[in-house]
C-alpha cells in the first residue's frame, strides 16, 4: 500500500473540484445511510414504537435488544453460524481453486480451449430445473449433507469469465520470460499469474463468500436436519414467525415485532461482510502491476 | 449484476420459489371457496363415503363461554391440574420411526430438544419430522414428492393444495375410509371429537384421505378497530346498510391525518379489496351458487358487478388506503394496530392477534346486506390442513392413526396439556394466579417441534397473553355470525381445469383491479368476464356439475 | 495418442508454437498427442470446473426436455406426454407473452443506459479520492444496500414515496395534491432503475475498482511527465485500462437480457398493472408456475437462453471489431 498520499505526478486539485467531490460524498452517504439508520433504529425499537411508526422507525424512542435476544438466544442461530462458516470458508476455497485454475487454463491457447470455453459459457445461459437438480443431488447421496451446499454452486461461470478477462490482460512478456526460464504451467500460475491477479481474485473470493454466506434456498431443499441449516434460512424463520398468524401462534410469549426482527436479521447477516470487506479492499489498491514489466 | 450463485442461480430459484412465494397470499381469496376435498375426473369414484361421526368429548374444564358446532368455546384460564382427564388408552404403540412433513411458522428447535424426547416417550415411537418454513412450503413439497421418498405423515395445506393433489393422494397415500368413515372413527375418540365441517375437506374422490387440523368455519371477515371508531364517531361500528357503511367510512377517514377507513392488501398475484366482505354485502355467493341445478360462478352475476362498482366508489372517495395494491397483509396489520387503517379484511384469528400493542381492541363488523337485510359470511374449509398417511399395510395405518389420535387430545386432557405446555418446571411454570407460562426452553422447543401440525384438538378461543375483552368479542361475533354462514356448493369437489387455469383467473382478477384503480373501464371487466367464461370457466363448471350429479 | 511423444522432461522442452503475443495461430500441424502432452497441465487445471458443470448443470439440463412435453407431476419424466413445440407456440401466440418480452427488453435497455454506467463512474470517483480512509468509508457504505432484500427496499420506497407515504402525506397536509410515483405505469421502468441503482450500484463498483487497481501506475507517471493533464490521463489511460472489463461485463449482461429481476417487480406489479410491469419471469410465474405447469417455465427458460446466446454472439463480434477480446475470441 502506497505511503504517499498523493502521487507526485498528479498535481494539486482545484478547490472547486474538491468541494464538488465533498458534496458528492456527503450526498451519497446520506442517501444510503439514512435508510440504514432506519434499519438500525427499527431493530432496537419496542413494539409500541414500531407500530406507532407504521413499521419504520427513524429514531428509537426507547431502546430494546429484544429482537437480537430472541434471535441469538437458544443456540439455534449460533449453530447455523457455525454451519455457514464452514460452508463459506470451505466453499470459497474450493470455488477459488476451481475458478482460478479454469480461468487460467482457458486463457491459454490449447487444443481444448475453444470447445471447453463454449461448453462452459453455455451453462451461463441455460440453467437446469429445480427437480432434476434435486434428483441429481439425491443421486449423489448428498441429501442432508453440507456438501450439497457447496458443490452444486461451487463454480460460477460469471466469476470465471471475469477472472479470465483480467488474466488476459497480463503482459505476455512476463509469461514468455518465465517459459524461457523453464517454468511449467503450474509454476507460471503460482508465481506470476496469482500475484498479479490479486485484485480480481480477492473480488471473486468476496463474491463467492457472500454467495455462500447468504444462500438459503439450497439448504431449504437439500437439508432436512435443521441443525445443518444455514444462517439465512434460519434467520428468515424468525421474520416469518413475527409476521404470520395464519397457522395460529401456538407460542404464548409475546414476540418482538416482525419489522424489528426483519431489520435485526439484516444486520446480523451483514456484520461478517463488514468485517471481511476490508480484507478484500487491501488488494484493491493501485499499482498491482507497477514495476512488473520493468527490464 | 454479478452471479454470486451457490448451486441455484437466480433463475431456477425464481421459477421454483415463485411457486412458494405469494401463494400463501392466496389464503384470503381461497378461504371462501376452497375446494377442500375433490373428485377428480380421472377415476370413477363410486359412492360418497359417509364422513366420520361427530362424537364431541364433553369431559374436561367448563368453558367460560360455551361453544357450539360453529362457535369456539372461550377459556379464560388454563386448565387446573385437578381438572385434567385422560383421553387415550395407553401409548400409541407405534413401532420404529415415524417420519413427517409439516409446515412451520417458527424458527427451528434447538438441537437438544427435551420436549421432543418427552413426546416420543409419551407416544412410544421415534419422530423424524421435516419442518418446512411456511414461505417455501410449495417448492420443498414438490421436490420431496418428486424425489420419491414420501414420509409417513404428510401435511396438505388447505389454502395451498398442491397441483393435481387428488391424483397424488390416490397414488401415494392411504385411503382411510375403512378406518374412519361413519362410526368406524369411534375407535379413535379424539379424532371423532373433530367437528364434521373439518372432515369435509378431507374427503377426496368420495374417499377419506386425511385427518384435519381444525379451525373455525368462518372465511374472511372485516376486522375493525372499534375503540378508535368509537372515539371518532361516538359509537362502535354497526352499519346495517350499504349507505350506513359509506357514511361510516366517510366519518372516519382523514387523509391529512393519514387515517383511512379501510385497506385491502396485495396477495402477490392479485389485490384483495376486501372482496369477500363486500361481495357478501351484495349477496354474491360463496364461490359458486346453485341456481336450480345449474352452477353459477360468483363473477358471473350482476351482483358482482355491483360489488366492484361499490368498491370503486369507495376507492375514488379516498376511503381506501392509497397504497392498498402494494401493501402486504402484515403491513396492513401494522396499519390496523397503529390506527392508520381502521378496517381490514382478515381471518377470525386477527381479532386475538397477540402481537397487538396494549390497549388495542379488535372486533369484526357483523355482515349485513346492502339493502338492510341479513348478511352472509362465507364458510371456509374449517381446517388449516389435513395430514395424509403414506400407503402402508393396515396395521401400520392403524398405528399411525393411533398416533394422530393421541396428538389430537382435546383441551383439558392430560395428553393435550402436555402437548401444549410440555413438562412442568422444565417447559412451563404455573403462576400464583393459575396462569401457565412457558419457560424459555418451552418457547424454544414446543412450537418449533410442530407436532400440532400433524393433528391437534379442535381449536378453542384462549390466549396465554391476557386479552379477555378480545376473546369475548370474537366469541360474540361468532355467535351472531353463525346463522349467516354460507357453504360453497362445490365443497368436496375438484376440477382439474380449475387447478390448471389459475393464470386466466388471475388475468381477469388483474383487469378488475385495474378497473378499481381507474386504469380501465367497466366494459373491459364485462368483456373480460365473458371471455374468461368461455375459455375456462364453462369447462370448470361442467366438471363440477358432473361430479355433483355423480355424488348426490 | 500418438506414440511419437518422447519422454523428455517438461522443463527443457522447447515451446512448440512460436512465442507469439496476441496469438497468431501456428501454421504447422502439431500432432494431437503432442498437443495433449503440452496442454495436460492446463487440462488438469480445467477439470474440476468441468466436472462440476457436468454433474450439476449438464446432466440436470437433460430435464429441460420437459419443455417439449406436457409435464405431469408425480410420475417419472419420460411418462409425460410429448407435445413437441406446443408449449413454445402457446407462448408465442399469447399477446401477454410479447408484452412481457417487450417490457423486459425495455427495462434491460433502460438499465443499460441508466444503471450500467453508474458503478463505473462511482468506481472512478472513489479511485480518484486521495485519502485511503475516505476511500474505505465510501466503498463500505456504498455496498451496504446490496444486502437488503427487495422486500425491505421496496418497503422503504413505499414508505417514503408511496401514495400513503411520507412525501404524499406531507403534500396532502399542505394541500399540494399528491404525486403517484409508485403507482404510475408510465414512469414505472424509471422507478425500477432508480431502485436498482440505489441497491446495487455500490456493489457493482467492486469489480471496477479491481480493474482500476490493475492499471500500471507507471503509465500515469509517464503521461504526467509528458505533460498530460488529469482529463487527458483519464481519457487515455484510465478508460482504456478498464475498457476490456467494461466490454466483458456488458456482453455478459446482454446474455441475461431477458432477466430483469423477479422479486422487485412482483412486489410492485399490482400497483402499476401488468401492462407496464409484466416481465418474462413474472409472466412465466403467472402463466406456468402457479398452474403447476413446469413445462411452460422451462420452455421460457430455453427461449431466454437462446436469445441470450444470440445477443452474446453478436455483442462479442461487435467487441472484436472494436479491438476488444470480449468474452472469447479466436486467438
Amino acid at each position: 500500500m502506497s505511503t504517499i498520499v498523493r502521487p507526485v505526478w498528479a498535481g494539486k486539485p482545484k478547490p472547486v473540484v474538491l468541494a464538488l467531490k465533498a458534496l458528492a460524498i456527503v450526498m451519497i452517504l446520506a442517501v444510503i445511510l439514512f435508510p440504514f439508520l432506519i434499519v438500525v433504529s427499527t431493530s432496537v425499537s419496542t413494539a409500541e414504537d414500531v407500530t406507532a411508526a407504521g413499521g419504520y422507525v427513524v429514531w428509537p424512542k426507547s431502546f430494546t435488544l429484544d429482537a437480537y435476544q430472541q434471535i441469538l438466544a437458544g443456540g439455534v442461530v449460533t449453530r447455523a453460524i457455525l454451519v455457514t462458516l464452514f460452508v463459506t470458508v470451505v466453499g470459497t476455497l474450493i470455488s477459488l481453486v476451481c475458478t482460478v485454475s479454469a480461468a487460467w487454463a482457458l486463457s491459454r491457447r490449447s487444443f481444448f480451449q475453444r470447445p471447453v470455453l463454449m461448453i462452459v459459457l453455455a451453462t451461463f445461459l441455460f440453467t437446469p430445473g429445480l427437480i432434476p437438480l434435486y434428483l441429481m443431488v439425491k443421486q449423489l447421496g448428498l441429501l442432508d449433507n453440507v456438501w450439497a451446499l457447496i458443490l452444486p454452486g461451487a463454480f460460477s461461470v460469471f466469476n470465471m469469465v471475469v477472472v479470465r478477462g483480467f488474466m488476459m490482460g497480463i503482459p505476455q512478456e512476463l509469461i514468455d520470460s518465465a517459459k524461457i526460464d523453464g517454468a511449467g504451467e503450474f509454476r507460471i500460475l503460482g508465481t506470476i499469474v496469482l500475484p498479479l491477479s490479486r485484485a480480481v481474485i480477492a473480488v471473486v473470493a468476496l463474491f463467492y463468500a457472500v454467495g455462500y454466506w447468504n444462500a438459503f434456498f439450497n439448504a431449504l431443499l437439500y437439508i432436512n436436519d435443521t441443525s445443518k441449516w444455514t444462517l439465512q434460512l434460519v434467520l428468515r424463520t424468525y421474520v416469518l414467525q413475527g409476521s404470520s398468524l395464519v397457522g395460529g401462534a401456538s407460542d404464548a410469549s409475546v414476540l418482538p415485532p416482525a419489522e424489528s426482527l426483519q431489520m435485526a436479521v439484516v444486520l446480523i447477516a451483514i456484520v461478517p461482510i463488514l468485517i471481511a470487506y476490508p480484507l478484500v479492499q487491501r488488494h484493491l489498491t493501485k499499482g498491482v502491476l507497477t514495476g512488473a514489466v520493468k527490464g | 449484476m454479478n452471479d454470486t450463485t451457490s448451486g441455484l442461480s437466480r433463475r431456477t430459484f425464481l421459477t421454483a420459489a415463485g411457486v412458494g412465494l405469494a401463494v400463501l397470499g392466496l389464503g384470503s381469496t381461497l378461504a371462501g371457496c376452497t375446494p377442500g376435498g375433490a373428485t377428480s375426473g380421472a377415476a370413477g369414484s363410486g359412492a360418497l363415503v359417509p364422513l366420520p361421526t361427530y362424537v364431541p368429548i364433553t369431559k374436561g374444564p367448563t368453558p367460560d363461554l360455551a361453544g357450539s358446532a360453529t362457535v369456539q368455546p372461550v377459556y379464560l384460564s388454563a386448565p387446573k391440574e385437578a381438572e385434567l382427564f385422560t383421553s387415550v388408552s395407553g401409548k400409541a404403540a407405534v413401532s420404529g420411526t415415524v417420519s413427517g412433513f409439516v409446515i412451520s411458522y417458527s424458527p427451528p428447535a434447538p438441537a437438544s430438544n427435551s420436549y421432543l424426547q418427552a413426546a416420543e416417550q409419551e407416544l412410544g415411537c421415534k419422530l423424524d419430522l421435516q419442518v418446512v418454513p411456511a414461505d417455501s412450503f410449495a417448492p420443498k413439497f414438490a421436490t420431496v414428492m418428486a424425489g420419491g421418498s414420501v414420509p409417513d405423515l404428510v401435511e396438505f395445506l388447505a389454502f395451498q393444495l398442491p397441483p393435481s393433489y387428488p391424483q397424488l393422494l390416490k397414488a401415494q397415500f392411504a385411503d382411510l375410509s375403512d378406518h374412519l368413515s361413519g362410526d368406524k372413527v369411534k375407535a379413535y375418540p379424539n379424532l371423532a371429537n373433530l367437528p364434521t365441517p373439518s372432515w369435509e375437506g378431507c374427503r377426496i374422490n368420495g374417499r377419506i384421505y386425511g385427518v384435519p387440523v381444525n379451525r373455525p368455519p368462518f372465511g374472511n371477515m372485516l376486522i375493525s378497530r372499534p375503540d378508535v371508531i368509537k372515539d371518532l364517531t361516538g359509537a362502535e361500528p354497526a352499519p346495517k346498510t350499504k349507505d350506513e357503511f359509506t357514511e361510516l367510512c366517510k366519518a372516519v377517514t382523514d387523509a391529512k391525518r393519514n387515517r383511512y377507513a379501510i385497506s385491502g392488501q396485495s396477495n402477490g398475484d392479485s389485490v384483495d379489496w376486501g372482496y369477500d366482505f363486500m361481495g357478501a354485502m351484495f349477496g354474491v355467493p360463496n364461490g359458486w351458487e346453485l341456481q336450480g341445478s345449474k352452477l353459477v360462478h360468483k363473477w358471473e352475476s350482476d351482483r358482482w358487478l355491483e360489488t366492484l362498482s361499490y368498491i370503486k366508489e369507495l376507492k375514488d372517495a379516498g376511503y381506501y388506503h392509497p397504497d392498498t395494491p402494494s401493501i402486504s397483509g402484515s403491513q396492513a396489520k401494522t396499519y390496523m394496530a397503529n390506527g392508520t387503517v381502521l378496517m381490514h379484511q382478515d381471518g377470525i384469528s386477527a381479532i386475538i392477534d397477540p402481537s397487538a400493542p396494549e390497549g388495542v381492541v379488535y372486533d369484526a363488523i357483523l355482515p349485513f346486506a346492502a339493502d338492510g337485510g341479513d348478511g352472509i359470511v362465507y364458510q371456509g374449509s374449517s381446517m388449516f390442513s389435513f395430514t395424509a398417511i403414506k400407503q402402508a399395510d393396515d396395521a401400520r395405518v392403524k398405528e399411525l392413526l393411533t398416533l394422530l389420535n393421541h396428538l389430537a387430545a382435546p383441551y383439558g386432557s392430560t395428553e393435550g396439556f402436555f402437548l401444549q405446555y410440555g413438562r412442568a418446571g422444565e417447559h412451563h411454570t404455573r403462576e400464583a394466579d393459575g396462569r401457565v407460562v412457558l419457560t424459555e426452553a418451552g418457547s424454544a422447543q414446543i412450537g418449533p417441534t410442530s407436532l400440532n401440525r400433524l393433528a391437534a384438538a379442535p381449536q378453542i378461543l384462549a390466549s396465554a397473553v391476557p386479552m379477555e375483552e378480545r376473546l369475548r368479542r370474537s366469541h360474540a361475533w361468532q355467535e351472531q355470525a353463525s346463522p349467516m354462514l354460507q357453504k360453497s356448493p362445490i365443497t368436496g369437489l375438484y376440477s382439474e381445469t380449475a387447478g390448471k387455469t389459475s393464470s386466466s383467473t388471475n388475468a381477469l382478477s388483474s383487469t378488475m383491479n385495474e378497473y378499481v384503480l381507474g386504469r380501465t373501464g367497466f366494459d373491459a371487466v364485462k368483456s373480460g368476464i365473458a371471455s374468461w367464461k368461455k375459455s375456462t370457466n364453462d369447462k370448470v363448471r361442467a366438471e363440477y356439475q358432473e361430479q355433483l350429479e355423480k355424488l348426490s | 495418442m500418438s506414440a511419437t511423444t518422447t519422454d523428455r522432461p517438461e522443463t527443457i522442452r522447447p515451446p512448440i508454437a512460436p512465442a507469439g503475443s496476441g496469438g497468431r495461430p501456428t501454421k504447422r500441424k502439431v500432432p494431437f498427442g503432442m498437443q495433449f502432452r503440452r496442454d495436460s497441465p492446463l487440462l488438469i487445471m480445467v477439470t474440476p470446473a468441468v466436472v462440476l458443470l457436468l454433474l450439476f448443470v449438464y446432466i440436470p439440463l437433460l430435464g429441460n426436455v420437459i419443455a417439449f412435453m406436457d409435464y405431469q407431476p408425480y410420475i417419472p419424466i419420460p411418462d409425460s406426454p410429448w407435445v413437441g413445440f406446443a408449449n413454445f407456440s402457446a407462448l408465442f401466440g399469447d399477446p401477454a407473452f410479447w408484452n412481457a418480452v417487450s417490457n423486459t427488453l425495455q427495462i434491460t435497455f433502460i438499465q443499460l443506459v441508466l444503471f450500467f454506467p453508474v458503478p463505473i463512474a462511482l468506481a472512478i470517483f472513489i479511485h480518484s479520492l486521495t485519502w485511503p480512509w475516505l476511500r474505505s468509508i465510501v466503498q463500505s457504505v456504498l455496498y451496504l444496500p446490496h444486502f437488503l432484500s427487495w422486500v425491505i427496499v421496496v418497503g422503504f420506497f413505499q414508505q417514503s414515496l408511496g401514495s400513503g407515504g411520507v412525501l404524499n402525506t406531507w403534500l396532502r397536509q399542505l394541500d399540494l395534491g399528491t404525486v403517484s410515483v409508485m403507482s404510475d405505469p408510465a414512469t414505472f421502468k424509471l422507478l425500477l432503475s432508480s431502485q436498482v441503482i440505489w441497491k446495487d450500484a455500490g456493489w457493482g463498483t467492486i469489480i471496477f475498482l479491481a480493474a482500476l487497481a490493475a492499471i500500471d501506475d507507471s503509465l500515469y507517471e509517464a503521461a504526467a511527465i509528458d505533460g498530460a493533464g488529469a482529463w487527458s490521463r483519464f481519457w487515455h489511460i484510465t478508460l482504456p485500462g478498464i475498457r476490456p472489463i467494461i466490454v466483458l461485463l456488458l456482453i455478459l449482461r446482454l446474455g441475461e437480457a431477458l432477466s430483469v429481476g423477479f422479486e422487485q417487480i412482483i412486489l410492485q406489479r399490482n400497483a402499476v398493472g401488468p401492462g407496464a410491469a409484466e416481465v418474462l419471469d413474472t409472466y412465466v410465474y403467472y402463466h406456468g408456475v402457479i398452474d403447476g405447469n413446469w413445462s411452460t417455465g422451462i420452455a421460457a427458460g430455453l427461449i431466454k437462453g437462446l436469445v441470450g446466446l444470440v445477443l452474446i454472439l453478436v455483442a462479442n463480434k461487435a467487441a472484436h471489431m472494436l479491438g476488444e477480446q470480449g468474452v472469447y475470441s479466436k486467438s
